[in-house]
């Protein structure tokens, strides 16, 4: 067996591991995923960052505003982080009319959603936080199906929803609505081997008190969300995944805007594991689990497309060379007897890895109810796993370079 | 904290483990299915390396016209030659097992048989027939050899194609270190490959040559 034959199938084992631990996983808590404790209203202050959101943060506060929760049980926080547009204007408008709603303008511009969340939260006057962002929408049974799992078990520091995209209408949303579908469905997965390893911006609840403990959210990360989970994790908490209700979610419309925020994204979760490193293979279940599964989610894809790359390469340059040679032989360039139907066993293993992938995502759509997308979006789907996912590992090339050059911001 | 579903990530393992044994199995199974199919050619190809022997000397002590011998090793000589194909190909597929890459050596044999029983052949009768032997690289060709061996081969099945059985094509892997193609090389002095020899005398090595064997061969 050849370094190559050895890589991939190291490749096929690992992505096998991971599909037969979330089905397990599935058909062990199918009866039980959209499940959620009955939680009693307490008082949740909403803590909302925005910059330069003019355009959706009025949704936004009529969002939180309609939520089915007891209306004296909610202040909403908005901070805004020295927009440059009218953000801060419309806020105040917001002020004037409901009570409930506060505004607080960060002196300087931070530059990361981090540090106006953690002035928030400081300012807030009850014991849970909820944070939101200022281009999302709750559904309104949000809060009310999020807190119970808060209030069932003392080790549970935060929850999360579904996070979905509210664009649909674009090839591009299309694809970014599968993915989100698909994330939300393994996030959930995640959730009943007590994984979740991220609370995302949307929307997210907290106990302030725990919040408070572990030392409010990491101003120098580029995903505070993820860090904030992971030190939780650290000290003995968890993150709970409700998949009974939803927040949607604007995402980017030009590629442009994607491959930033992607490249955010890989930049985050990369200082995240470098910041707990040491734990990797141990303290419980970060160093256990949740470090892996995120390294490998990160660099399986790389893997792949090492491998595929590398492959490719070397069958296209034998190939022209090939072709060149039997132009100065003055031979056919393409023989039909050359045409191979003996499939190698690796070929068989790959289409294998290709139909799981594929089931994954089909059922993904399925729970969350993503029929439409799932039945009528054939193209998108076959998009979604030959391109887009393919893009991931350049983004994660993309953003070690950008780290290693010291080369990034949060905007 | 109690983690929940703990046992499921042994049971994933576990699940991963049998998936991935029963692929390689299959796989296993699929490659030796295609070893045992070449099996069975190697075997017919003793057959009729054999044959073609005794018809040789049944030939001189019967006094067997020569078109006679010459049509039947030429008959023989393409079998060879597509089952040389063919076995590239299973060759190239194969990931897990090494079947037949150790026939390789056997069936190299074979067709040195081939090479001497049709230049013996040649020297006994009018030869009507050439022998075009192509000695390649076998393990690890680099980029560039494996790309000239392609252009090689693409040209000689042209040749093959275009005179049918006038001519003998007999590819043999030059690097199995069998001492009967070490003499061989010896002889002709032979270091890089891949080559070709026409009728045992004429040497091509470049792909730029390749033209001559149409002008090395004449059936006028």
């Amino acid at each position: 067996m050849n370094f190559i034959q050895f890589f991939f199938f190291l490749y096929t084992f690992l992505a096998l591991y991971m599909t037969s631990l979330f089905v397990i996983v599935y058909l062990k808590n199918r009866k039980e995923i959209f499940h959620y404790p009955k939680g009693k209203p307490e008082p949740v202050s909403i803590v909302m960052p925005c910059y330069n959101e003019s355009k959706s943060i009025g949704k936004a506060i009529e969002s939180l505003l309609k939520l089915d929760y007891p209306k004296e049980m909610i202040e909403i926080i908005v901070v805004d982080d020295k927009s440059k547009d009218n953000s801060a204007e419309i806020v105040r408008e917001y002020t004037k009319k409901y009570s409930n709603v506060h505004l607080i303008v960060n002196k300087v511009n931070s530059g990361k959603a981090a540090e106006p969340t953690n002035i928030g939260i400081r300012t807030a006057k009850y014991d849970y936080i909820a944070v939101a962002d200022a281009d999302s929408t709750p559904d309104r049974d949000a809060l009310i199906k999020m807190i119970g799992f808060l209030q069932e078990d003392k080790e549970v520091g935060g929850v999360t929803c579904q996070i979905r995209a509210k664009n649909q209408n674009k090839f591009f949303e299309k694809l970014q609505a599968v993915e989100y579908s698909v994330i939300a469905f393994t996030r959930k997965l995640l959730d009943q081997i007590d994984a979740v390893y991220v609370t995302p911006g949307p929307f997210a609840l907290y106990k302030k008190k725990i919040l408070f403990e572990i030392g409010l959210f990491d101003t120098n990360n580029m995903t505070q969300d993820i860090e904030i989970v992971w030190r939780m994790v650290y000290h003995g908490y968890k993150a709970r995944m409700c998949l009974s209700t939803k927040t949607e979610s604007i995402t980017p419309d030009k590629f442009k805007v994607w491959w930033k925020q992607r490249i955010r994204w890989n930049i985050g979760g990369i200082q995240t594991l470098m910041k707990y490193k040491s734990f990797f293979l141990r303290k419980g279940m970060l160093g256990a689990f949740i470090m892996p599964f995120f390294l490998i989610s990160l660099v399986i894809g790389l893997m792949g497309l090492s491998l595929f790359t590398y492959l490719s390469i070397k069958s296209i340059y034998i190939k022209y060379l090939a072709t060149k040679f039997s132009i100065y032989a003055g031979t056919d360039i393409i023989k039909f007897s050359e045409l191979n139907l003996h499939p190698s066993v690796l070929n068989y293993f790959g289409l294998a890895l290709f139909l799981l992938g594929g089931i994954f995502t089909y059922i993904g759509l399925s729970i969350v109810k993503e029929k439409e997308l799932r039945d009528k979006n054939i193209p998108v789907l076959f998009v979604y796993f030959l391109v887009y996912l393919s893009l991931y590992p350049l983004i994660l090339i993309t953003s070690i370079y950008k780290i290693i050059r010291g080369n990034y911001s949060w905007r | 904290m109690e983690i929940k579903n703990k046992s499921s990530f042994w049971q994933a393992l576990f699940s991963a483990t049998i998936l991935f044994i029963a692929g390689l199995v299959i796989g296993v199974y699929l490659e030796n299915y295609r070893g045992a199919e070449t099996q069975e050619i190697l075997l017919n190809s003793e057959i009729n390396i054999l044959d073609s022997k005794i018809m040789g000397e049944i030939s001189e002590t019967f006094d067997i016209d020569c078109e006679k011998q010459s049509e039947k090793i030429s008959e023989f000589a393409d079998n060879i030659y597509y089952e040389a194909i063919l076995l590239e190909k299973y060759d190239s597929s194969s990931s897990l097992t090494k079947i037949t890459k150790s026939l390789h050596r056997k069936y190299d044999l074979l067709r040195l048989i081939l090479w001497k029983d049709a230049t013996e052949l040649k020297k006994r009768c009018p030869s009507n027939f050439h022998t075009i032997v192509y000695l390649y690289q076998f393990e690890n060709p680099s980029n560039e050899v494996k790309s000239k061996q392609i252009a090689f081969s693409r040209y000689l099945s042209d040749i093959k194609d275009k005179y049918g059985a006038k001519i003998i094509l007999i590819p043999i892997a030059g690097d199995t270190e069998l001492n009967s193609i070490d003499l061989i090389k010896d002889k002709y002095e032979l270091k890089n490959y891949p080559l070709v020899i026409i009728d045992e005398t004429t040497l091509i090595r470049e792909i730029e040559d390749l033209t001559r064997i149409e002008q090395n061969i004449d059936f006028n």
